[in-house]
């Protein structure tokens, strides 16, 4: 062994670089293979983002067209039809707002869920770690919502109610718990559908009841008080809420609910995990 | 593991490997079927079929080994081969990899069609555990290999078959990988990009001191390019050797006995379904009459009767009839399309083709029959070694299978009917 190689990658192995045993009962998470393959994170995240819209007349104007036109129709019928309270923004800024955030959780899960069984030739003839293809839908959800937040704070900023920085600060830090919710479900799914393809049927159907079931065409509240905290308790909900006054620096936002939301999308996100190297054994002989 | 234990030098170490499936009928994929299922085994108590790809497979492969994995389809070279790669997991026994593990993917496999070439070659080797600096510093250097540069800025769609499987063996064969697994990859390319990998393969080795393990059914390439083979058949190792005496035992068809009997080809394993498939064959010496006789001498009239029956409609299907002497070197070879003679099916049909060559003219010893059904557009079904006939020496010949008989594979004088 005389070629030159990055350090102990082609030496002599003298302990195993990795050991294949029948009695494991789960895929072990090996967060240093991980990072080795963090290349192939970023070259599917790339792939996901540059195939969108290739061979599509608007390309890239999709990502803001669509919540444009979603927004529109909410702002028709809640915020025209209905007279629904819209804590003192314009509604459709309002709706849009909102949005954003819904997009980036949906978006997610979606991905998620059908990046095992729309790559069942990789997955039944390529060792990767499997993780990578469901992981990897979070980047383009993440560019969607970055573009469209510019473009809500650049109208904010010409009507001159630009929010403050400090609320701006809170952006990241819930896009991060929406998407660690996202991934978690999406995880849950990915494994499922390999499984079950009923829930290639189920998920859409449950995902729009989600978006009627969390505030994005209205404002918490209008949800009546007494029903609140069972509101509340769809996890979506107060990160979306709070998203959304982030975003739009004006609101109140639910500090105890977002907490609660917070610790149950990074256990989401665990158990989540847990599942899918559970799962992961089977998937090439099942898929 | 304590390193004093082993020789130093090991890349793979197998032990007691075995791969059950649940039988493909058997398997839910809706979530009524798997309530269903469950409650059926529930009330009768019993275990799912299970099929073994592969049992009790115990080898270690040094690093800069070749090593040839031989077998008919379904033997389990593909499932030892997942295994190895990570990816599937096996039922019974371990595998300890020293080494970063490379795979040959099968053509397509890595590729989306709307990337482009370029774009391509960072996705494939994002797959095989290369990193993006890795690829950007021998990009040049694969491209070169591949021939493809003209086309690097094309969807690879737009690729013929020919030009994805260059790129993708270029890719793999510029990873870093201690050991590579190579999988049947080279059936598609021309011969002078077959010639140009197993080059490439036998150079990486001699160079690097690389470790490959190479599945491919070109038992010339693997005699040639193996340092060592292991012949699989019914999921277990039945010899390991030097790679020209496993090709020698592969030919050979040491897992079946001659005869000039019927003999049914429906239990072995496919690899994919298919419209119609051959289902029994049956090679004897007949009379000018076609009365049978006994033996297969040198000079008689040699009746190979193969029955092909379809699930689906088959038009202008063609079977192929090839022969290989005990050295694994092809001794004839016929395809019913020469003599016009065309297979065309009914869903539900079954037909005999009968394929007559007339004096034959091969040494004495043992051959074994390969077949393919094949329409223009589709290969149907491709069995290797199904059957072993013998040729015995004429009456008052004065040798017995004199080993200075020429090997040379030549056309035969044959007709073909469909029945």
């Amino acid at each position: 062994m005389t070629q030159p190689a990055p350090a102990g990658e082609s030496e002599l192995h003298l302990v195993p670089l990795r050991r294949i045993r029948s009695d494991a009962r789960r895929t072990p998470l090996d967060l240093p293979e991980l990072w080795r393959y963090r290349d192939l994170w970023l070259t599917l995240a790339l792939r996901d983002v540059k195939l969108r819209y290739r061979q599509t007349a608007l390309g890239i104007a999709w990502v803001v067209l669509l919540p444009l036109i979603a927004s529109g129709v909410f702002t028709l019928v809640f915020g025209v039809v209905a007279h629904l309270p819209s804590e003192g923004n314009p509604y459709f800024l309002f709706v849009f707002a909102g949005f954003l955030g819904w997009t980036a959780f949906q978006n997610t899960l979606q991905r998620c869920s059908i990046s095992l069984i729309g790559n069942t030739t990789l997955v039944t003839k390529v060792y990767f770690p499997r993780i990578m293809l469901p992981a990897s839908s979070v980047l383009a959800s993440v560019l969607d919502f970055a573009i469209g937040a510019v473009i809500l704070l650049a109208v904010l900023a010409v009507r001159g109610s630009f929010p403050p920085l400090t609320s701006l600060l809170l952006v990241p830090l819930l896009l991060f718990l929406l998407q660690c919710l996202a991934l978690g479900m999406g995880l849950f799914a990915a494994s499922l559908t390999v499984r079950f393809r009923d829930v290639t049927y189920i998920l859409p159907f449950l995902i729009q009841l989600l978006l009627y079931a969390s505030p994005v065409a209205y404002g918490v509240a209008v949800v009546p008080d007494r029903l609140r905290r069972f509101y509340l308790l769809n996890p979506v909900a107060p990160l979306l809420d709070a998203m959304r006054a982030a975003l739009l620096g004006k609101g109140d936002v639910h500090w105890k609910a977002v907490g609660v939301s917070g610790v149950v999308s990074l256990a989401v996100l665990a158990a989540g995990t847990l599942y899918f190297l559970y799962q992961d054994r089977l998937n090439a002989d099942v898929i | 593991m304590r390193t004093s234990s082993r020789r130093a030098g090991h890349a793979l170490s197998v032990r007691g490997i075995g791969k059950a499936y649940n039988v493909a009928n058997r398997q839910a994929t809706t979530l009524a079927e798997s309530v269903s299922d469950w409650v059926g085994r529930a009330r009768t108590g019993r275990k799912r079929d299970q099929f073994w790809a592969l049992q009790d497979v115990t080898c270690d492969i040094e690093q800069g080994e070749i090593l040839g994995l031989v077998g008919r389809n379904g033997a389990g070279k593909s499932t030892l081969l997942k295994i190895i790669a990570g990816v599937t997991a096996p039922t019974t026994g371990a595998v300890d990899v020293y080494g970063r593990i490379g795979s040959m993917l099968e053509v397509g496999t890595g590729f989306h069609p709307e990337l482009t070439g370029r774009e391509n070659v960072f996705l494939n080797g994002a797959f095989i555990g290369m990193r993006r600096a890795e690829i950007r510093s021998r990009f040049d250097e694969i491209v070169e290999f591949s021939g493809v540069s003209d086309f690097l800025d094309v969807p690879i769609k737009r690729f013929s078959s020919g030009m994805q499987v260059r790129l993708a063996f270029a890719v793999a064969a510029h990873l870093d990988a201690d050991i590579l697994l190579v999988d049947e990859v080279l059936a598609v390319g021309d011969q002078a990009f077959q010639d140009k990998c197993l080059g490439k393969m036998k150079e990486v080795r001699q160079k690097e001191g690389r470790t490959v393990l190479f599945v491919s059914h070109n038992l010339a390439a693997v005699a040639n390019l193996c340092t060592r083979g292991l012949l699989l058949s019914g999921g277990r190792v039945i010899a390991d050797a030097s790679a020209s005496e496993i090709t020698r035992l592969y030919s050979a068809g040491v897992a079946i006995a001659a005869t000039t009997d019927e003999v049914d080809l429906t239990p072995l394993p496919r690899s994919k379904p298919a419209a119609a498939r051959c289902t029994s064959i049956r090679v004897n010496a007949v009379a000018e009459d076609g009365t049978p006789l006994d033996g297969i001498t040198r000079g008689c009239t040699l009746e190979v009767a193969v029955t092909v029956q379809a699930t689906d409609a088959v038009n202008r299907a063609l079977l192929g009839v090839e022969a290989m002497d005990e050295r694994g070197r092809p001794a004839f070879g016929v395809s019913t399309d020469t003599v016009d003679a065309w297979i065309d099916l009914a869903a539900g049909d079954r037909r005999t083709v009968v394929v007559r060559l007339r004096n034959l003219q091969i040494r004495p010893g043992l051959y074994t029959v390969g077949l393919t059904l094949t329409t223009v557009t589709d290969m149907l079904d491709e069995l290797d070694a199904v059957v072993r006939f013998e040729v015995t020496p004429e009456p008052g010949a004065g040798y017995e299978r004199w080993p200075g008989w020429p090997a040379a594979a030549y056309a035969p004088r044959f007709s073909a009917s469909v029945g």
